[in-house]
């Protein structure tokens, strides 16, 4: 029976199981399951702080009218000086930090491809304190601290007569205390990282420059550097936005203290938000000051790496 | 050299020590590198605290959160890999970027929703928040290992009639096998070391390195012993992995550097 309808039934039948079939063929099928958990994860969460940091939520005070009010948290938290320090404090953490890691990271990479045997187990073992919990390595380094029973103290007065040195209790250890910790665990990523950096640089260069008679300083300022940076770049952005975000580390050691001099933005926005206060829309303006400070700090690396 | 490798193991040889040693031995001075070992340390975590069902649950959080992930993710880097739309870079910029939100930033959100969900406490609320961080990871390495399996194999094996979704599982998958295993092991990882989410949405189940957490405030007398227990045992998948796949790692490292 060629019902012209039936012709024209079966023939968008057609079209929609081709047009289909083109849809599974075309990039959107793969990527729309992750964009859209992505973007209900992330974006929406972030408009909502967005939101809620112009408004006056406050968890602990119900009664509060719920009004906007403009930019008023961020002007308090830009002039708040508990929230500026902890803003200094952060960036010191960071900034220390990472100088140290990335320096020390190098050095001991270009070691490693000096002793190229040995190389592989070197990267095996070295991995170990990435992988752990930060907040063990915290407990543990704290435990370590401990100016009575720790073994840091004891090796000191052993090795070099230093008595009773109070790190995680005195305000101006407190914060080298939690660097060296941070460096400890994490300088581990930059060996790794560089030494993989340095495995894939071409030889041409360097027999090139022995042709020419550079000795090996010069080799490395003028040619292994060079070659490195872009991976180097990497890494160091890498580390630089992990740590902007350190709390876990932070907390279990001291907590912020002692008073307030190792509170970070992140500890500082947890107190006021969650555990001692309940003034979310302050807490969010502040995570967003952070999240813009890390955005402006990575342009301008970037911007500086660029230059050169 | 050998300087480094000792500052890096020495503190965890000392935790590991301090797992087996008796209270008495561990806060006396000078510290005793000789000393009786004991299990009691492990034993009293078994008997007074919840540190098996922090296990369980963090065990449970972390693959969970891992296999979605990888679900999810693995399509999404097959795309970025493969395909050539427009705005493909803002895509994939803007799936990395999701990084450099502080995770406080995407907490107090969620705070507000899981309250309303009456879902503090549960193992969905964690899968879903560590999926912020994982899945973004997971897209971002599998492309680039995707991206290093050549086409044409791919290609043969497209025109010999098999569909996009077949060649991928058959061909590509075992080919970057390598590169996605690392993927997988860093998510899980990070899964399993996560602290200020669970810390901070759970309070009865909590995964393990909330519940270790909760030793330090006992006020008293810490259990330096049972504390350095419970750390070894948090560690546990960190060394497993390392020892089992120390050369995975290694190249999947090496591959991930060659942009």
């Amino acid at each position: 029976m060629y019902n012209p309808l039936w012709k024209f039934f079966i023939n968008s039948i057609e079209k929609t199981v081709q047009r289909t079939s083109k849809l599974k063929n075309g990039p959107l099928f793969w990527l729309l399951p992750a964009l859209i958990v992505l973007l209900c994860i992330t974006m929406f969460p972030f408009f909502y702080s967005i939101f809620l940091s112009v408004m006056n939520y406050d968890i602990s005070k119900p009664y509060l009218a719920r009004i906007f009010v403009g930019l008023r948290n961020y002007a308090q938290a830009l002039t708040n000086p508990r929230s500026l320090n902890s803003f200094k404090v952060t960036a010191m953490f960071v900034v220390i930090s990472v100088s140290i890691q990335s320096l020390l990271g190098l050095g001991i990479a270009l070691v490693m491809q000096k002793l190229s045997k040995w190389r592989t187990l070197f990267i095996g073992l070295v991995i170990v304190p990435m992988l752990l919990p930060k907040m063990i390595v915290g407990l543990l380094w704290r435990i370590m601290y401990h100016p009575l029973v720790g073994i840091v103290n004891y090796l000191l007065g052993y090795f070099l007569n230093v008595h009773y040195v109070e790190w995680l209790s005195d305000p101006s250890l407190a914060l080298l205390s939690v660097i060296a910790v941070d460096v400890w665990q994490w300088t581990p990523f930059m060996i790794l990282i560089l030494s993989a950096g340095l495995e894939m640089m071409p030889k041409s260069p360097f027999e090139a420059a022995q042709l020419d008679g550079a000795n090996g300083f010069q080799t490395f300022w003028r040619i292994t550097l060079p070659l490195l940076k872009p991976i180097y770049i990497v890494a160091f952005i890498f580390r630089l936005i992990e740590d902007m975000r350190t709390f876990d580390i932070m907390w279990v050691m001291t907590a912020g203290g002692p008073g307030i001099k190792t509170e970070t933005v992140d500890i500082y926005a947890y107190l006021v938000g969650m555990s001692r206060g309940g003034k979310i829309s302050y807490a969010s303006s502040i995570s967003i000051l952070l999240m813009v400070f890390t955005i402006i700090v990575l342009t301008i690396v970037t911007k500086r790496v660029k230059e050169n | 050299m050998i300087i480094f490798i000792i500052c890096i193991y020495f503190p965890i040889y000392w935790l590991v020590v301090m797992s087996f040693k008796q209270q008495v031995d561990i806060v006396s001075i000078p510290p005793k590198w000789i000393f009786k070992p004991t299990l009691s340390n492990y034993l009293w975590l078994r008997d007074h605290t919840d540190v098996v069902g922090g296990l369980k649950r963090s065990l449970i959080v972390a693959f969970s959160s891992t296999v979605l992930a990888a679900l999810i993710g693995l399509p999404a880097g097959y795309a970025l890999a493969r395909f050539n739309f427009k705005h493909k870079d803002d895509v994939a910029f803007w799936i990395l970027s999701t990084r450099f939100l502080p995770p406080i930033a995407v907490l107090i959100p969620f705070i507000v929703i899981w309250l309303a969900l009456d879902m503090f406490d549960t193992y969905a609320t964690l899968i879903v928040m560590h999926l912020v961080i994982n899945l973004p990871l997971v897209v971002w390495l599998s492309s680039k290992f995707l991206k290093e399996v050549p086409v044409e194999v791919e290609d043969a094996a497209r025109v010999d009639g098999c569909s996009r979704f077949a060649a991928l599982v058959r061909i590509v998958l075992p080919q970057a096998g390598p590169g996605l295993a690392v993927a997988a092991i860093f998510s899980f990882v990070f899964s399993w070391n996560e602290f200020f989410f669970a810390f901070v949405l759970t309070s009865t189940k909590s995964t393990l390195p909330v519940v270790i957490s909760g030793f330090l405030a006992h006020g008293h007398e810490i259990k330096w012993g049972s504390l350095a227990s419970a750390a070894v045992i948090a560690s546990v998948p960190a060394l497993v992995l390392v020892i089992v796949a120390r050369r995975l790692i290694a190249k999947g490292f090496t591959q991930m550097v060659v942009e």
